[in-house]
């Protein structure tokens, strides 16, 4: 049997022990660094979410001032669904959405309760939670009659 | 005849490069990594930035009895009229947005200087329309390469909340 010295000098008798080890240890960076790849792409996308709702926000803000400064009998549900993002959102937020409800809410106010709710696309492909602002109209205080 | 124990120059020379190019993959993962952490944390900073000019644009345009926006050499600047020679002013500079709150013949009673670097700001003017009044409009778009369709507008309509 022939001793063939290797480096490590514990086991001289096997054969391309150091071309073993090399491997190995490249084959666990390659492991490491596809686990560092993943982590960066996750980055880049929770920083993407982040423009998303940020701009989703001041959207939201926007239509919400629009809407509250309708006319209270302006505020209908059906009509209010017409309103849409706008040409720029489709590049803005992917996939997307506005959706407004109104409804009359009693008290010492009687107002009608306006609800503005955004939603996109999220990371996963399904929508996000939608991003949900609300705004009260005082309705008209009732006539009496004389 | 004794072999020694030891290795052979080619198998150093190929642990050298073996372990090399090891250190190759890691350094530069660990930059890639370095980078992309400062880059987010430089980012979430921004994005509180870019938040508070908003809210205070809001703020200032909902108690604005009247408004007039001017342009001077490139730079716009709105001018709010509170009422009774009160007014604020915002200007967009190169370095972000300066507002001054003053009423006529006084000093200043309020300075501030919103820094926006690496983001352009601009102010223009929404004209009326059959359901929504004329009302100005704060624009803030990444200075380079950013598409217009992704810059954050702000659209506050004027007079909502003017102190009686």
């Amino acid at each position: 049997m022939k001793t063939i010295p290797g480096p490590s000098g514990r086991n001289p008798s096997r054969r391309g022990f150091l071309l073993i080890e090399v491997t190995a240890g490249l084959f666990v960076l390659l492991c490491v660094l596809a686990m560092t790849v993943q982590l960066l792409a996750w980055s880049g996308a929770a920083r993407r979410e982040l423009r998303h709702r940020q701009w989703a926000l001041h959207e939201a803000q926007n239509v919400l001032e629009l809407v509250t400064a309708l006319p209270p009998d302006a505020l209908k549900t059906d009509a209010l669904a017409a309103r849409k993002l706008g040409e720029r959102a489709e590049q803005a937020l992917p996939g997307g959405t506005l959706t407004i409800t109104a409804e009359p809410e009693a008290g010492e106010f009687p107002s009608t309760r306006v609800t503005v709710a955004v939603s996109w696309r999220g990371r996963s492909g399904n929508p996000v939670s939608p991003l949900r602002l609300v705004g009260w109209v005082p309705l008209p205080p009732k006539e009496t009659t004389p | 005849m004794k072999r020694r124990r030891g290795s052979t120059l080619l198998e150093v020379i190929a642990l050298m490069i073996g372990v090399s190019v090891m250190l190759a993959l890691a350094i530069t993962s660990i930059q890639a990594l370095v980078s992309v952490e400062r880059a987010n944390r430089k980012e979430a900073a921004t994005a509180l930035r870019v938040d508070r000019l908003a809210e205070s644009f809001r703020r200032d345009v909902h108690r604005a009895k009247a408004w007039k926006l001017t342009e001077i050499q490139g730079q716009s600047t709105l001018t709010l009229d509170l009422g009774e020679g009160r007014t604020t002013v915002y200007a967009t500079t190169p370095e972000g947005v300066d507002v001054t709150s003053q009423t006529a013949g006084e000093a200043p009673s309020r300075r501030e200087r919103f820094p926006m670097p690496n983001h352009r700001a601009a102010l223009s003017e929404i004209p009326a329309q059959a359901d929504a009044p004329a009302r100005p409009r704060l624009t803030i778009a990444r200075a380079v390469g950013q598409p217009d369709a992704l810059a954050l507008r702000v659209e506050p309509i004027p007079g909502r909340e003017v102190p009686r």
